[in-house]
């Protein structure tokens, strides 16, 4: 350790928000309120019956890029991380979880696709985008306004509605675990919390699409067990909403759309608060084209 | 842990554990809300509250709070990061602007740990605990942490810091 971390230390430390934002006193009217809510509540989240934020365009970019990036990529690694092996064989009668390994298995033959997130949230947002190997466009669109982001290999393109682009390069530690790994281990992982539901068939895009539900139980603190999913890094769960999951304190479902052995639509909910993205996916291995701007 | 038990060890713990709210939190409201949701985990569990690291357990849980917390309010992961440098955490001059610079380029496991050493003033050993990890590992990972902080400050103090900024962008910043 050196002179220079310390002072690192000590000038971080100068940065920290309750210098400027002390706690509230003891006895005061703050301080009785949360004792007071502290000792009343039951299981229910304290925020869980507020009106939820809009979700902030920061991350939603964060999000897609990553999305995007990583389909074609990582698809291998998905059967790999949901089966153990390369090979997972599905006969008529297999349960629900070797369905949705198949869909996995299949789906990571995928080079090319386009994929689309429908208008939610306050904010209006919504996005589609197409994919092409590693290099993608994405157009988000919310709050009143829209935004463009290229990728053809490690340059970023972002060009906001009415504006000029910027150009960045991206490393690769600023990528989040590939798309189709990240699903499989959420996969994986509810499969071996032993809870998968399948329940019924709905059209995706004019496709029948069977649709399961996979379902982690309420967990209030580090007292509980842990379920597999909390396990996962958010960089994995952050495609779906879920990345800080360990912290939940209310039961989380995730759904999953499958036809012909593919995932068509990935979605979920926390009881009680957002609704996570709900995304579909469509024309597999069709020609796309990415072109820098 | 009967009531009045409970209540002494809320007053023996409220202000640590709202500044550790605070401090990962946009506003001291969101910082009551965390601290309420805290003590009522503890409460709901106060038979299995540890009788030797209450403390650093209710920090534990405190975490997980506020992970539910960031989700449920849709915010972005680095949001203490994000508040600090663009949504009202005024960043008094120039110097501290670089510093929390400098921190977005950490990976997001060196900024816990840096920050539970410079704003919560843990040890190792109490972060272990927090963390469900051993001593040694902190240890370890802790020491590159600082190490990786200096360097990302070296670089923006130098001459050529400009253009640090100008090429890099943070695993905390907008992207």
């Amino acid at each position: 350790m050196t002179a220079d971390d310390d002072r690192g230390i000590e000038r971080l430390g100068a940065l920290d928000p309750v210098l400027r934002d002390a706690p509230p006193a003891p006895g005061s009217a703050r301080y009785r309120a949360i004792l007071e809510k502290a000792m009343t509540q039951t299981t229910t989240p304290i925020r869980a019956a507020e009106t939820p934020a809009a979700p902030r365009r920061g991350k939603r970019r964060a999000l897609f890029a990553a999305m995007a990036t990583g389909v074609a990529a990582a698809a291998v690694a998905v059967t790999v991380a949901v089966t153990g092996n390369s090979q997972p064989s599905v006969s008529p009668t297999t349960s629900l979880p070797s369905i949705l390994l198949a869909a996995a298995e299949k789906t990571q033959n995928v080079t090319s696709l386009k994929f689309s997130e429908a208008v939610h949230g306050g904010g209006a947002f919504s996005a589609e985008g197409e994919v092409n190997g590693d290099d993608y466009r994405i157009v988000t669109k919310g709050e009143g306004t829209s935004e463009t982001i290229i990728v053809v290999g490690n340059q970023q393109y972002t060009t906001p509605a009415g504006g000029k682009t910027t150009r960045t390069k991206l490393s690769a530690d600023e990528k989040m675990v590939p798309f189709t790994k990240a699903a499989g281990d959420v996969v994986r992982a509810a499969v071996s919390d032993g809870n998968v539901q399948k329940i019924g068939t709905e059209s995706v895009r004019g496709v029948e699409a069977t649709h399961y539900r996979l379902t982690i139980a309420e967990r209030t603190s580090d007292a509980d067990p842990a379920a597999a999913l909390t396990k996962l890094p958010d960089t994995e769960l952050g495609w779906f909403g879920l990345d800080g999951v360990a912290g939940y304190s209310s039961q989380v479902t995730v759904d999953i759309w499958v036809a012909d052995n593919l995932v068509r639509r990935i979605g979920g909910t926390i009881q009680g608060q957002d609704p996570l993205a709900t995304i579909d996916f469509y024309d597999f291995n069709k020609p796309v084209t990415i072109k820098a701007p | 842990m009967t009531e009045e038990e409970f209540n002494g060890f809320f007053a023996a713990n409220f202000t640590d554990v709202w500044g550790f709210a605070r401090r990962r939190t946009d506003s001291g409201s969101d910082a009551d809300d965390v601290t309420a949701e805290t003590f009522a985990v503890a409460w709901r569990r106060r038979t299995q509250i540890p009788p030797v690291d209450g403390r650093l357990w209710l920090f534990g849980v405190a975490r997980n709070v506020l992970a539910n917390h960031r989700r449920s309010a849709q915010r972005q992961r680095d949001l203490h990061l994000r508040l600090a440098t663009m949504h009202g955490e005024p960043v008094a001059d120039q110097q501290d602007g670089l510093v929390w610079e400098a921190l977005a380029e950490l990976s997001e496991e060196d900024r816990e740990l840096l920050l539970m050493r410079a704003w919560d003033g843990f040890s190792v050993s109490d972060m272990a605990t927090v963390l469900g990890v051993t001593p040694a590992n902190v240890s370890s990972r802790l020491y590159k942490a600082r190490a990786r902080l200096s360097r990302e400050l070296e670089r923006r103090d130098s001459p050529d810091a400009a253009q640090v900024r100008t090429e890099s962008r943070g695993k905390g910043s907008d992207r």
